[in-house]
């Protein structure tokens, strides 16, 4: 059938492992010894660590606009040049980092807020509501194309960062719903859950002890492949204009700048760009490092 | 396994030879941007000259335009009452004779004979009347502008009778602009009086072919046009590109003949290459930021007036504009008649803006300041504005809308606060400012309204002494400057590049590009 | 024939539910959306009018389904901006898009199949990694980025290509296709990265499967083994993700079609977002839902035909 992100899962569903202290200690060796994982983990730490010490280090408030400065060449005194109103670009790019962050945490969130209880309704209680209602509603939100549907949730939501987090939030929960759906599956099919039932433990028990540390590792890589995701999203987003209003900066809307300057000006093209990029991969390989960990059958 | 040393040399050997090919085949292309565009060579009515526009032209007919943009592709599909030629002097177009009362309050107009529109009916007399009348209306944008007309009747089947309410100087003046222009009368009633502008007819030099929303309007000649010899080529296109630097690019790079906007910034480039020129003519026109004075915080006086003062209007037109503009501080600019030295432009003083928003008794004061999308430079305008208005303690939103929607925002729906829209601009000083402060008026988007402006306005086109009117204006701008419902920043001078290509352009000072006379070698 | 009636069956409630979704997004404006449009100081006769014309003026299931019977008739309202009917907008700008995504598609396919092939024959091995790095680097390349860096380079420096503007293929190919290159390239490596991995997983999981050592060990030479069967069985859960990737695709189309000013169907959606042409949004990401709900299905009921272990 259709190949869906997290359908695959179900079909060859990891086996429920050990959640002790031991196998966790083993767990981080295991991470440490991907040389992938292990470089994209640096470039998260890395950009967590500009973002959260950007008012610290960056050498010009992103703000202060030197109308004497414009459009210039990268130099002595703006290491990375200047934009059209005279900013600079490296204090820029650095708070840039705080936005794509921020809005890439928030659009998660939320879509892990709707996705991860929907996807257990689903998976565990089943019949009409499971079949019929939620999952097709899951396969409707991803009839649409997600940037088209980012679009339409501004036009009648209006722009700004939360807004954008809210219409990508809701643009990733399927695959949230459907990962913690097919984990829910395959756990609640093993006998100790049959068992613990019988015992007279509750829904809530059993999702705490038995399905929840073992639905969390695809959890754990689909987010940090969702926050991939949605650093190119919120970026995408802010380019057309429709995410963080001037003059906070965003990565993004720095691009759309600099493709209005292209040949007056082409410095103010790399830097953003390749910002964007970085965050990217460093979440995708970061991702793909934990999955190889915890479970290289894992399909996502 | 010698097999597997084969396999990566057989698909990478095929990556290789994609990639030879991709880049023949990028240099097999590269000539198109250097290609000669069609009907480059002969002299013969041929040929199709590209026009880019800085804004998808919002509405296409006279009775309901409000924009530039519109005025741009309708001097080409319409003809007018009375045009402007290179001095600026005003001739007749459709009119070829015109005599004036004694009394100033009745003019009798002879129309041109033999004129027909493009779906073959006949332009007479009724069918100016009927103009007229349309452009009267009061859902018309011409209304405010045609106020003082009492009555017009058709005398004979090629002359025509108006009668004003009272002297009117500026009139034959604004009959050189969108309320001269003569539409048919019978596309109106069948395309109906709301739909016309989707499919305009007229006896102009070029036909409305067709139209791509956002992207591009196609005109063709109009083979029976009354002018012997023109139009020159056979076919207009007009390309939106709202970014002007854009426009500039594709100038250089030949897929435009002509951009009717050259960014300060790229005005060296273009100046410098040796296909190109550069038109650069000061204007009459005036550009700044309108002030919801209906709309919180801005109802408030003093908040005005603390942005009156804390915008640094030389600094802003020099580093945006170079010498593409000067800095003004009301709707006159200098060549005007009505232009002298109290509209001289203030310097910015900081400290008198903070005593008056301190005088406004409102604390984080904020607005949001409506620009033009797509607009780079409108953008850099707008970020020094905030940042200027920062430094005194009101935070502005930039919210940028497409160009079509602003219009419609601040002159129909004023759904918004504070809006960056300028004008044009006009020979007589009376249509650079009565439509913009008249209380009610089509253009007045401020919604700003004071009797004493409007008695001081009416008195001013009543007259035509030039002295008089002078003070007159100058009564109304001290008002203006105290009561803040515009904040004058810009005169934007008219600036075109042009590929050397194009022969037959004269430059008039209304800045539209009359392209009937012009052809391409 | 069980599995394709079960396939059009699960179909249907997605349909309505993409409709209803699509159809209460008017709804989600905050406040009277006639005062949003026509603004405080409309009458109230226009206001009325408005409402009835996008109607709002009645129940909502009423409302909802005229407006389902009028999208079964092709009508999807008329555009706030201009009153042309949004199906006619949208005809007018298919075309563009739809050469733009065979183009991407054909980068895609000419770029994915042979690097995922080299790439899953050497897996573990130095052409494994540069081949996997271009496939993480083209899923995380930002496409307007990318599409820049084209332009800064081969419009701007070398002169290649225009770096804008468009002409109609049948008007002139030449400058349709100088126009189109770029584009078509930008879109398609975003395709190729997602699609080669794709590939490479499918093609390594059925080269270990039993009936290919069959093969092998009946000593047909290695290379014809791979390309007969393994790769055309490999290609089966490409050909049906590459339903998927229609989603995505269609969003790289958008961004292209913006950055390179291609009057095509993506920046119709992204110019009546400026516009707040409200009416034109909704018709415009009805379409595009349909249009992915058709493709899957195709793929989806195509696949069940490929695949001779599927029990029709």
């Amino acid at each position: 059938m259709s190949i869906r992100l997290g359908e695959q899962a179900s079909e060859s569903a990891a086996v429920p492992e050990e959640s002790e202290g031991v196998g966790r200690r083993g767990l981080l060796a295991r991470f440490l010894r991907h040389r992938a994982g292990v470089a994209g983990a640096i470039i998260v730490l890395l950009l967590v660590l500009v973002a959260l010490t950007a008012p610290l280090f960056a050498p010009y408030n992103p703000d202060y606009q030197d109308l004497n400065a414009i459009l210039h060449a990268p130099s002595h005194a703006h290491v990375l040049g200047t934009d059209d109103l005279g900013r600079d670009e490296l204090s820029r790019l650095m708070f840039g980092s705080r936005v794509s962050l921020e809005a890439a945490a928030l659009s998660v969130f939320i879509a892990i807020l709707i996705g991860i209880p929907l996807g257990f309704i689903a998976g565990y209680y089943r019949g009409f509501w499971d079949e019929w209602i939620i999952m097709r509603v899951v396969d409707a939100l991803q009839a649409f194309p997600f940037l088209i549907l980012a679009l339409a949730l501004t036009v009648f939501l209006g722009p700004g960062l939360v807004n954008a987090s809210i219409a990508i939030g809701i643009g990733f929960s399927p695959g949230f719903v459907r990962i913690t759906r097919a984990q829910v599956l395959a756990v609640s099919n093993q006998e100790y859950v049959d068992g613990a039932r019988a015992i007279g433990a509750g829904d809530l028990r059993i999702f705490r002890s038995y399905i929840l540390p073992n639905a969390l590792a695809p959890i754990l890589v689909l987010t940090a492949l969702s926050m991939a995701a949605a650093v190119l999203a919120e970026a995408a987003l802010s380019f057309l204009g429709l995410g963080v209003q001037p003059p906070t900066p965003s990565w993004g809307q720095m691009l759309s700048v600099a493709q209005n300057y292209i040949t007056l000006a082409p410095w103010l093209a790399y830097w953003p760009g390749i910002a964007i990029f970085l965050a990217v991969i460093g979440f995708n390989i970061f991702g793909d490092g934990i999955r190889d960990t915890l479970d290289p059958r894992m399909q996502l | 396994m010698h097999a597997s040393f084969r396999q990566p040399t057989r698909i990478l050997s095929l990556v290789a030879i994609a990639l030879t090919a991709f880049m023949a085949f990028g240099t097999w292309t590269a000539s198109i941007g250097r290609m000669a565009p069609p009907g480059a060579r002969s002299n013969a009515p041929h040929g199709t000259i590209t026009i880019s526009l800085s804004a998808d032209p919002p509405t296409l007919d006279p009775a309901y335009s409000s924009s530039l943009y519109d005025r741009q592709v309708l001097n080409n599909i319409c003809d007018k009452l009375f045009d402007l030629n290179a001095k600026g002097k005003i001739i007749g177009d459709l009119v070829t004779h015109t005599t004036l009362s004694k009394n100033q309050k009745v003019y009798t107009f002879t129309i041109r004979k033999g004129v027909r529109f493009t779906d073959g009916s006949a332009l007479t007399a009724t069918a100016v009347k009927f103009n007229l009348d349309r452009d009267r209306q009061p859902s018309s944008t011409r209304a405010s502008e045609l106020s003082f007309v009492k009555s017009v009747k058709v005398l004979g089947r090629y002359s025509l009778r108006v009668t004003l309410s009272q002297p009117f100087a500026p009139f034959i003046s604004i009959l050189t602009d969108r309320s001269g222009m003569i539409v048919s009368p019978k596309a109106v009633k069948s395309e109906g009086d709301q739909n016309f502008r989707n499919h305009p007819v007229c006896s102009g030099p070029f036909m409305f072919q067709s139209r791509v929303k956002g992207d591009s309007i196609t005109l063709v000649a109009n083979p029976h046009y009354w002018r012997k010899g023109e139009p020159k080529v056979k076919k207009l296109i007009y390309k939106i590109f709202t970014d002007p630097i854009t426009a500039a690019v594709n100038l250089q790079s030949g897929q435009v003949d002509m951009t009717d906007a050259v960014p300060a910034t790229m005005l060296k480039a273009i100046q410098s290459n040796s296909k190109l020129r550069v038109v650069n003519k000061s204007g009459y026109g005036y550009n700044g930021i309108y002030l919801n004075v209906k709309a919180a915080p801005l109802n408030n006086v003093n908040v005005r007036r603390a942005i009156y003062w804390a915008i640094d209007r030389k600094k802003i037109t020099q580093v945006v504009f170079g010498k593409t503009a000067h800095p003004g501080n009301s709707p006159f600019a200098p060549g005007d008649l009505a232009h002298d030295a109290t509209d001289k432009v203030p310097a910015r003083n900081v400290k008198l803006a903070k005593q008056y928003l301190a005088k406004s008794h409102l604390t984080g004061v904020s607005f949001s300041l409506l620009i033009a999308s797509g607009d780079p430079i409108g953008a850099q305008l707008a970020q020094i504005v905030q940042s200027e208005l920062k430094q005194i303690g009101i935070t502005v939103t930039i919210q940028p809308e497409d160009f079509g929607t602003l219009l419609n925002t601040t002159e129909v729906t004023f759904n918004y606060q504070a809006a960056a829209l300028g004008w044009s601009g006009r020979p007589d000083p009376d249509q650079n400012i009565y439509s913009f402060f008249y209380t009610k008026a089509a253009l007045n988007s401020s919604q700003y309204s004071n009797p004493t402006v409007d008695k001081l306005l009416n008195q001013a086109r009543a007259t035509s002494k030039a002295s008089k009117r002078r003070s007159l204006y100058d009564k109304v701008m001290k008002i203006l400057d105290n009561q803040v419902p515009y904040v004058f920043i810009y005169h934007q001078d008219n600036v075109f590049g042009m590929s050397r290509s194009l022969k037959g352009f004269t430059y008039v000072p209304d800045g539209m590009i009359r392209v009937a006379s012009m052809s391409k070698t | 024939m069980t599995f394709v009636i079960r396939r059009f069956l699960v179909t249907i409630p997605v349909l309505v539910l993409v409709t209803v979704m699509t159809f209460s997004l008017i709804h989600l404006i905050p406040g009277d959306p006639a005062t949003v449009i026509l603004g405080q100081e409309a009458t109230p006769g226009a206001k009325a009018a408005l409402r009835h014309q996008l109607g709002l003026d009645r129940p909502a299931p009423i409302q909802y389904v005229s407006w389902v019977w009028g999208v079964a008739h092709g009508d999807l309202g008329n555009s706030l901006t201009d009153r042309t009917p949004v199906s006619t907008e949208i005809i007018q700008r298919l075309p563009v898009t739809v050469e733009l995504a065979i183009g991407a598609f054909l980068v895609a396919i000419f770029l994915a199949i042979p690097l995922g092939i080299l790439s899953a024959l050497n897996r573990g091995r130095f052409l494994d990694y540069i081949a996997m790095l271009f496939a993480f680097g083209g899923m995380s390349i930002p496409p307007f980025w990318l599409a820049i860096m084209f332009i800064l380079f081969f419009a701007v420096r070398l002169h290649w290509f225009p770096a804008s503007g468009y002409v109609p293929l049948l008007q002139n190919p030449r400058a349709n296709l100088a126009a189109m290159a770029m584009p078509m390239v930008a879109t398609g490596i975003r395709e190729a990265a997602v699609l080669m991995r794709l590939l490479r997983s499918s093609l390594l999981e059925t080269l270990s499967q039993d009936y290919i050592r069959t093969a092998r060990s009946k000593g047909i030479r290695r290379w014809a083994v791979i390309l007969k069967h393994a790769v055309r069985n490999a290609l089966i859960p490409v050909v049906t993700a590459s339903g998927l990737t229609i989603a995505g695709l269609l969003g790289g189309i958008v961004i292209t079609e913006t950055v390179f000013s291609l009057p095509g169907f993506g920046r119709l959606i992204v110019e009546a977002v400026y516009q707040r042409d409200f009416v034109t949004v909704q018709g415009a990401v009805l379409v595009s839902a349909l249009f992915v709900i058709a493709v899957n299905l195709v793929v989806d009921v195509s696949y069940a035909f490929l695949d001779p272990r599927i029990k029709l």
